[in-house]
């Protein structure tokens, strides 16, 4: 579904991602984990094409469409969707207007179930746009709308930072279900080593200066909780 | 005149229509539950509305404005307003322009508003006309809200006086101006407190395109052995081009120690931050900057009975500033 080949970014002449090999398949889940300034967060901006990223290197190929020169909206409308990690607050216009022009024809019954789903609070429908809400309110209206949007790509930022148990909960069962649904695939962003009790990834990889320096399955989770990123970077290769 | 007459409009549900052209003033009103006097001298209006029952009422009030290219080069109307205890007036300004739009205009218009009234003051310029409007505020222990919208005007000069005569007034000045091509705007803000209590708010939100000129002053004077008054005033700008001329200057005369007071510019382009995030929802970019500039505006304007009335104007002049841009 998703490749990424030989890719090289950078943010103002300061290179970020270097050699970047991804191949994400149909019904896949992945897992990028790293230390903190590894360029994950790069990576999935560099996907969606957000201004400023420049490819130097590299292709992105897109349901075997190459996506480099896209526009975000065009990506979005091929079945990108990105949660972000700090979702944005916009004063005047209410969650429920913003939703209604993500979709044409969405029904404001379809947008109560999925928000019953989520167990959102319904008051917060007639709020401005995440104005005043907590970190977990904000995360539930990321799934919110990729609900309504239905994408083939999911891209999850640290979407678990700052939750508590049972909203993580919540999230990630509506994520399996959307999962086993729809035919989609799934790229993790996380820091938390947990994850694996409420996801099964096919793939993990660990990002760090810039470079995939392993991609492996579950169990390697396990190797970071105890030794940390550390381990990995004296390239040992037998897990 | 029978041309001029066939154009008048009267709009049935406002409670009094006051039309104004030429040398003609004309009123009409249809509510048992106020009582009106009006003086009408030539281009001076004085009217006086009295609340009958002593108790709470809304009354929909229409300054209708017509320009025609026939008249002299210039016009000058003076219109008074006194307004009785409790009422909840709704008071809209309206122009209607036929013909040329080189007249020069000169409006002065007077409000004195009484005990426990709430007054809602919609100053919509949306002709292309040129405009020099001055308003006076006198009032004691009221709300008023004034909501000044400039979106067509080609050259408009505004004047706002605002006087308290007792404790406990409130006053909110919401300005948003959609300016594109060679439009030039300038408005003046005077607030002068004497007494306690009283909370003055003024919010101004320009969005500003090509060659447009913009020249606001806002003044707030608080005096002398006043307590628990709280003013705000906040200019936020949003420049589409390089060519943009601004010059704003916020004013605070305070002399008394007791009082909350902020004044603050802001001026730049728009959050890419924001559009990046619209966009990658799939919405293009024309879409995701209207959306923006809406939220941006809306948040100005939080009584629904106005946002009704202007939602429509603001929609259309923000996508001519924006696909002029494109």
């Amino acid at each position: 579904m998703l490749k990424i080949n030989k890719l090289y970014t950078s943010i103002k002449n300061k290179k970020i991602l270097k050699n970047i090999n991804l191949n994400i398949k149909n019904n896949e889940i992945h897992i990028l984990m790293g230390p903190n300034g590894s360029g994950k967060s790069t990576l999935s901006y560099t996907i969606t094409r957000k201004p400023y990223y420049n490819i130097i290197k590299g292709d992105i190929i897109f349901n075997k469409k190459k996506i480099n020169k896209l526009s975000s909206d065009k990506i979005s409308k091929l079945g990108i969707f990105l949660s972000f990690q700090n979702p944005i607050e916009i004063e005047g216009i209410t969650m429920l207007n913003f939703l209604k022009n993500l979709k044409k024809n969405i029904k404001y019954k379809k947008i109560l179930k999925y928000s019953k789903l989520l167990k959102i609070n319904l008051d917060n429908l007639h709020r401005f746009f995440n104005l005043g809400f907590s970190g977990g309110e904000k995360k539930k209206n990321e799934i919110l709308q990729l609900l309504i949007l239905k994408p083939k790509l999911i891209i999850l930022d640290e979407i678990d930072s700052g939750l508590d148990i049972d909203t993580i909960k919540i999230i990630f069962n509506i994520l399996n279900y959307y999962f086993l649904n729809n035919k989609c695939s799934i790229l993790i962003i996380t820091h938390n080593t947990n994850i694996i009790n409420y996801i099964n990834p096919n793939l993990v990889h660990i990002l760090n200066k810039g470079k995939i320096i392993f991609s492996g399955k579950k169990k390697i989770i396990n190797y970071i909780e105890k030794y940390g990123y550390k381990f990995f970077n004296k390239k040992r290769i037998c897990i | 005149m029978y041309l001029i007459n066939s154009k008048i409009k009267i709009y049935k549900n406002f409670d009094i229509n006051i039309i104004i052209f030429n040398n003609y003033l004309k009123s009409i009103y249809n509510n048992k539950k106020i009582k009106i006097k009006i003086i009408n001298k030539n281009k001076y209006l004085y009217i006086y509305i009295k609340n009958i029952n002593n108790k709470y009422i809304n009354i929909k009030l229409l300054l209708n404005f017509y320009y025609f290219n026939i008249v002299t080069f210039l016009n000058k109307y003076i219109i008074k307003l006194k307004i009785d205890k409790k009422i909840n007036l709704l008071l809209i300004e309206k122009y209607n322009l036929y013909g040329y739009n080189l007249l020069f205009n000169y409006n002065i218009i007077k409000l004195i508003v009484k005990r426990k009234s709430y007054i809602k003051y919609l100053k919509n310029i949306n002709k292309e006309i040129s405009l020099m409007n001055k308003i006076y505020i006198y009032q004691k222990e009221s709300r008023i809200d004034i909501y000044d919208i400039n979106i067509k005007n080609l050259n408009s000069n505004n004047f706002i006086f605002i006087k308290n005569y007792s404790n406990n007034c409130i006053n909110n000045i919401y300005g948003i101006y959609i300016l594109n091509k060679y439009q030039f705007l300038k408005n003046k803000i005077i607030y002068f407190n004497k007494f306690n209590n009283c909370k003055n708010n003024q919010k101004f939100i320009s969005i500003l395109n090509d060659y447009t000129k913009v020249i606001l002053k806002g003044i707030i004077n608080i005096n002398k052995n006043t307590r628990n008054n709280i003013s705000y005033q906040n200019y936020k700008n949003y420049i589409l081009s390089n060519n943009v001329y601004i010059n704003i200057k916020p004013y605070l005369n305070i002399y008394s120690n007791n009082i909350k007071c902020t004044h603050g510019v802001n001026m730049g382009k728009i959050d890419n931050n924001i559009i990046y995030y619209l966009l990658s929802r799939g919405l293009n970019i024309l879409k995701s900057k209207l959306l923006y500039y809406y939220s941006i505006l809306y948040e100005n304007i939080k009584d629904k009975n106005i946002l009704y009335l202007i939602k429509n104007k603001i929609k259309k002049k923000i996508k001519e500033c924006l696909i002029v841009k494109k």
